[in-house]
């Protein structure tokens, strides 16, 4: 089974180590975690994947950090924005992940940019954060965004990731736990599963036939 | 008042639950009173009747959580949104189901790690830390103090290499 957390956060970002993440996320059932600022590396079977995480609500700073991130070197995620930022970036090549449509506009996403976001190969990240953390109205208000995302997921097909977004032990999740929260928002457990493990079909992703000699 | 007969008892399921970190030791009332509120706040009211939770057994690492047969995912669920208690971080991870307390305690045997072990000292730079070591080479460090406490969460070849 390959499983994939699509964000952590490791010290200095969050009080937890590196090495202690990956002791963690192994017990939880990850083989894979995609730690924001740190280098990607492999030890035992358990992939450590390097993450850059964009905040930048300009197209520009994305083209130099998808033009800085080489390919293979790790996973570009960037933050949502507008509609009109979210249309850019889909197509700038480089970018892997977009993450926190939740916290913009209900328009940022809207059936054309889900459309690119199929064509173009990226990934729409679901937070599971939110659901643990928020209460009361910011929590339904996150699971009606997530709602309208899965059902444009359903019609056009685009990858999907799901991450805890953990900046500690305490707050990471087991695949389990990853799977029941995304029922909330209706991804079914095959889709949950097949969410979990998206990351590295995008790192990775099959080429065209070749014929070869 | 007499016990109602078992064959018109409710069916009840038992959940098992581990607590991380372990040095937190949240009493029973506590945790019954956070996984309520998760179970409210994420399900309603009326699903929370339904569910009849109760913290029947619980201890540093483990708690055993009852609830209504077929209520197991939304109690699980409802676990998973559990983040901290009394103010203090903390993950409720289910980790079994079972019909009966007697074989959860069973597998509570099985699977407890060594018991929390006593704080060691530890020097940071200029501030001292209360070191807890796990086995697996897992170290909890806790900075002493009252106010705005920092928590780290390292392993051993973490602390050497510092």
């Amino acid at each position: 089974m390959i499983a994939t957390d699509a964000t952590v956060f490791p010290s200095p970002l969050g009080n937890t180590s590196i090495r202690r993440m990956i002791l963690e996320t192994r017990e939880l059932g990850f083989d894979s975690i995609v730690a924001i600022g740190q280098p990607g590396w492999e030890k035992d079977g358990f992939s450590v994947i390097g993450g850059m995480l964009i905040r930048e609500t300009k197209v520009k700073a994305v083209i130099n950090a998808a033009r800085e991130n080489s390919p293979g070197k790790g996973v570009l995620v960037v933050n949502a924005g507008n509609n009109a930022f979210n249309r850019a970036i889909i197509q700038i090549k480089g970018v892997h992940v977009i993450r926190h449509l939740h916290k913009t506009e209900k328009n940022s996403f809207d059936h054309i940019i889900a459309r690119m976001t199929a064509e173009n190969h990226v990934a729409i990240d679901i937070d599971l954060r939110p659901l643990v953390m928020l209460r009361g109205f910011w929590r339904q208000k996150t699971i009606q965004r997530y709602k309208d995302i899965i059902g444009l997921c359903d019609r056009f097909e685009f990858p999907l990731t799901l991450s805890s977004n953990a900046r500690s032990v305490v707050e990471l999740k087991s695949v389990k736990e990853m799977v029941n929260l995304a029922a909330l928002v209706g991804i079914a457990e095959p889709d949950a599963r097949e969410a979990l493990a998206t990351i590295k079909h995008l790192l990775s992703p099959g080429g065209p036939v070749q014929v070869v000699g | 008042m007499r016990p109602r007969p078992p064959s018109m008892r409710d069916k009840r399921r038992y959940v098992l639950a581990r607590i991380t970190p372990l040095w937190v030791c949240p009493d029973t009332k506590s945790l019954y009173l956070v996984v309520q509120e998760a179970i409210t706040s994420l399900w309603g009211d009326v699903i929370a009747a339904g569910i009849q939770m109760a913290v029947v057994y619980g201890d540093n690492e483990f708690c055993i959580i009852r609830c209504r047969r077929g209520c197991e995912s939304q109690l699980e669920t409802a676990l998973s949104t559990v983040s901290s208690v009394n103010e203090q971080g903390i993950s409720v991870r289910s980790y079994a189901v079972s019909g009966t307390i007697h074989s959860l305690k069973q597998r509570i045997e099985k699977c407890r790690k060594e018991p929390v072990p006593d704080a060691r000292e530890l020097i940071i730079g200029e501030r001292t830390f209360e070191a807890y070591y796990f086995p697996g080479q897992k170290v909890d460090v806790l900075e002493k103090g009252f106010k705005s406490r920092e928590l780290l969460f390292l392993t051993e070849t973490d602390i050497e290499e510092m």
